[in-house]
């Protein structure tokens, strides 16, 4: 009972705030929040990427450099078919053209003239730009009609010595060179990521719109 | 320090942000929006490059041309062929499924015996060489007992037609049979009006008309050949008779709702009104005709409008209106045969529909009913004489001993009645020919199933009202993807065991080359032969002496009555024509069926339309389910109410209720064709069903 006969209240018996052990207390709770959000950004930044992406690795190596010092062009293996459709990755047949017979000594040379040419096996590569077949992408609009270069969507790959891992998203089943390497998003060359919005915004920016729908979603 | 409710709620607000402020939850929305538009099991195109392969529909007897796209060995595509004068680059939804049924779970994989009790779907597989031997066998077996054995043949004419003909010639039959369309009624009108000669045809010269008068023909709806008769429909002037106001109805200029079955009195109540308001082509009639004046007193005494109306129930004006726009229009042309024309009319209304066309100048004329010259065969087949009659036989108890099927599906398509389903099952051997496990197929005791239209080559004349004989050819765009075998092959090889002086050649295509003749280069160069127009035009034809046309006047009824006691049946029930629903042998591809209406078919059941005035007086609803009744079968639909359809009459969907095929296939609707029954022409001997008195009662 207080001298003042005033009753104490509920808030009152719980100590005023300013107090040091409420300080304390109000330090804990900041921490757990801390820990809370330090934990989960780990988790989204980098343990969810881990989990996102599976990586393996091409049949067997190959290198752009040597290729196109020895055939000229991307044109040469990267072709448009006669019906103006583009043929993508080169079957056996256009490799077959020079590698009936090992060339060189390396390790790669050897497993695609043993294990494909020579079985006359189509070799399963992993397409790294292969757009979700929701997408309807045409080459020849963009190489034969736009006059773009190859490196604008495709980067140095040309002047790749060897071929990276393949990275698979688990969920799609697509090439993480879609959504980019950076799993924020964020971009700082135009090959960097393959989304609506960077095909949106590259056609916004050259003919003016971003188009339809159904240009792309057939 | 004691860790409460607020310092959990401080992790978890920490996670939260944690997570917004991470790519997780707007990564995985991404990720989770392209997986729905990527499910794994959709089907998708293998990649590489695409090429076309040419080839010939055979799915109606429109006669289409197809281009096939393909993506290593695997067809992924049916268009149109852009070089077909038929069909221009179009196809059709059936056409275009086509896929489904190469690749579909209703193709049979080789040949086969019955194991289990008929129907039971119970078979052991057969080598090719042991099933020929078993049909060699049972043919022979029955050689004795002449005309027992019967074929059905999905050609009329062509390579395989003729070598399933000899084959009957060589077990001494004469029943080779075909399923009998409105032509087989119009080649008859023919050969009485004009002169037939053996292989000559009717067509319609649709592409040089300015009005079709089209009697009851489904015009936009699968008549003829429907990609050129969709695209006619659109262009030019249409007066549309026919009880419901069908798609070609609701496309027509002028649409006239006469009386179910009426319309070959229709036509002859405007050709009598033509003639009262002399709006006849007096100058033609005068030169080129015979017979009018008989066939005028006749047409006047029994048909005018006035007449007329009592069967049709239309008003003496609306026939004078069509009578003045037929006549006034420069070259207009009337067609006939109900629905997609697969199903015969009277001698007696073709007639009635020649003299109509006769009236106006309108036959053997750019724009008018035209003679088709023969296709120019090097080996002649016979026609089946009194082929109505012989064809009922097939459903009569005891007349056939063996039955042999290439691509009719008689099970489906002759099976009018509970009473001749029952006759055909009890026909003691049944032999299929079938690609796919049809009706006729699943009843079979053996099948020697045959290369579907994609897998190859045969030629396929086309009997499609054109205006022209033609001819195109099945190509195969793939190599067979089951053990299947091409039925002219295996008619070659079964046929030397029987005769072999009656099959000399070594293989089907040196035969087919051989029996094309004349025609051979360009359907080997091209897929397609097309011979000349077989009429005058222009100055010649004033000059010429044309081919004289006599009027004749019919005699047997123009109209059948429908079957049935119409105190027990108080509705009519008709057939619907869609062109997404293939009302032939062959049925609807899966992604067909999935285009079809919910006002045809709604969970597997089929829908009757009826006007709303006579549901209200028989108490139904939409969405009601009954159980609509003929004399000849009882099937569960669902009642769709719509204005359209004349009070008193019931439309169903011809095409669905399949027993067989697959589970995407099968059992979807009620088949019209079983309950449709027979209305026999006693001029032909065929059956002209046009509908069947019917009841509708809820439950």
């Amino acid at each position: 009972m207080s001298l003042t006969g005033e009753k104490q209240t509920g808030r009152e018996q719980t100590g005023s705030s300013g107090g040091p052990e409420e300080k304390g207390a109000s330090g804990v709770v900041a921490l757990f929040f801390i820990v809370g959000l330090a934990a989960s950004l780990a988790i989204g930044w980098i343990v969810f990427p881990k989990l996102l992406y599976s990586k393996s690795e091409q049949p067997f190596d190959f290198s752009h450099v040597t290729h196109a010092d020895a055939v000229g062009d991307c044109e040469s293996c990267h072709f448009f078919r006669e019906d103006g459709s583009y043929a993508g990755v080169p079957t056996l047949e256009q490799c077959i053209e020079c590698h009936e017979e090992v060339q060189g000594e390396s390790e790669a040379e050897r497993v695609f003239v043993e294990e494909y040419v020579a079985e006359g096996r189509e070799v399963p590569w992993k397409s790294y730009s292969r757009q979700p077949d929701c997408v309807f992408f045409s080459h020849a609009a963009h190489v034969k009609g736009a006059q773009m270069e190859c490196a604008e969507c495709h980067g140095d790959i040309g002047e790749s010595e060897s071929l990276k891992p393949y990275e698979e998203n688990k969920l799609t089943g697509y090439s993480r060179d879609i959504w980019g390497s950076n799993i924020s998003g964020m971009k700082e060359n135009s090959w960097d990521r393959m989304k609506m919005e960077d095909c949106g915004a590259c056609h916004k920016e050259t003919m003016g719109s971003k188009g339809a729908c159904f240009q792309c979603h057939k | 320090m004691k860790i409460n409710r607020r310092h959990f709620l401080a992790l978890g607000m920490g996670a939260t942000a944690g997570t917004m402020l991470s790519p997780l939850p707007w990564k995985l929305t991404d990720d989770a929006s392209i997986w729905t538009q990527n499910w794994a099991w959709t089907p998708v195109p293998e990649i590489g490059e695409s090429y076309y392969a040419g080839g010939a529909c055979t799915l109606c007897p429109g006669g289409c041309s197809l281009s096939v796209r393909k993506v290593g060995t695997r067809v992924v595509k049916i268009e149109g062929n852009e070089e077909s004068p038929i069909n221009t680059g179009d196809l059709c939804g059936v056409g275009i499924s086509a896929t489904q049924l190469l690749y579909g779970p209703s193709r049979i994989e080789g040949p086969m015996i019955r194991a289990g009790k008929r129907g039971e779907g119970k078979w052991r597989r057969l080598s090719w060489e042991g099933a020929e031997a078993q049909l060699a066998e049972k043919l022979s077996a029955l050689s004795g007992s002449k005309k027992s054995v019967v074929a059905l043949s999905a050609s009329k004419q062509g390579s395989v037609a003729l070598l399933i003909q000899r084959l009957l010639a060589a077990v001494g039959s004469d029943r080779f049979l075909t399923l009998p369309s409105v032509h087989d009624t119009l080649e008859a009108a023919m050969a009485l009006t004009m002169g037939r000669e053996p292989g000559e045809g009717v067509g319609f010269d649709t592409e040089n008309t300015d009005l079709i008068l089209s009697l009851g023909s489904s015009v936009a709806e699968g008549w003829g050949s429907p990609v050129r008769m969709v695209k006619t429909a659109a262009a030019k002037t249409m007066i549309q008779v026919e009880p419901r106001l069908s798609t070609t109805a609701s496309m027509a200029d002028i649409w006239v709702p006469a009386k179910p079955g009426t319309e070959g009195v229709f036509a002859l109540s405007v050709a009598a009104a033509m003639i009262q308001e002399k709006l006849y082509d007096h100058l033609f009639v005068a030169t080129a005709t015979e017979g009018f004046d008989a066939f005028s007193a006749w047409l006047l005494e029994n048909y005018t409008p006035k007449k007329a109306e009592a069967v049709t129930g239309v008003s003496p004006a609306l026939v004078k209106k069509v009578a003045v726009a037929f006549a006034g229009a420069r070259r207009p042309v009337a067609i006939c045969g109900r629905g997609k024309g697969d199903t015969p009319i009277s001698l007696a209304e073709a007639l009635s529909v020649f003299a109509l066309n006769a009236l106006k100048g309108s036959v053997q004329r750019d724009g008018g009913l035209v003679k088709v010259g023969a296709i120019p065969y090097t080996l002649a087949m016979a026609e089946t004489d009194d082929l109505g009659a012989k064809l009922a036989a097939v459903t009569e108890k005891g007349r056939t001993e063996l039955l042999m099927d290439w691509g009719t599906n008689p099970f489906y398509t002759l099976a009018t009645s509970q009473e001749a389903a029952d006759a055909l099952a009890a026909i003691p051997t049944i032999i299929s020919f079938s690609p796919y496990m049809d009706e006729t197929a699943a009843m079979a005791d053996l099948i020697l199933p045959d290369h579907t239209h994609l897998e190859k080559i045969q030629d396929v004349p086309v009997r499609a009202g054109l205006e022209r004989p033609l001819v195109t050819l099945a190509q195969p765009a793939v190599d067979p993807v089951m053990t299947t075998k091409h039925t002219g092959e295996m008619l070659i090889s079964v046929g030397k065991e029987l005769d072999a002086d009656a099959f000399p050649w070594d293989d089907y295509e040196s035969y087919l080359e051989e029996s094309c003749g004349e025609m051979w280069e360009a359907l080997s160069e091209g897929g397609l032969w097309q011979g000349d127009i077989a009429w005058k035009r222009g100055l010649e034809r004033m000059l010429g002496t044309s081919d004289r046309f006599t009027f004749v006047i019919p005699e047997g009824p123009v109209f059948l009555s429908a079957n049935g006691d119409a105190s027990r049946y108080p509705l009519t029930l008709v057939p619907r024509s869609s062109l997404r629903i293939s009302s032939g042998a062959v049925a609807d591809a899966p992604f067909t069926m999935k285009t079809i209406e919910d006002t045809v078919l709604l969970k597997g059941v089929s829908l009757v339309e009826m006007n709303p005035v006579t549901a209200k007086e028989a108490g139904l609803h939409e969405g009601d389910t009954a159980t609509l009744t003929t004399s000849f079968g009882m099937v569960p639909v669902k009642v769709t109410l719509f204005d359209g359809v004349m009070p008193g009459v019931v439309a169903l969907s011809k095409g669905l209720g399949h027993t067989a095929f697959d589970e995407y296939i099968g059992g979807k609707g009620s088949s019209y064709t079983a309950l449709s029954g027979a209305m026999v022409d006693s001029a032909t001997g065929f059956n002209c069903t046009w509908g069947a008195r019917a009841s509708l009662k809820r439950g």
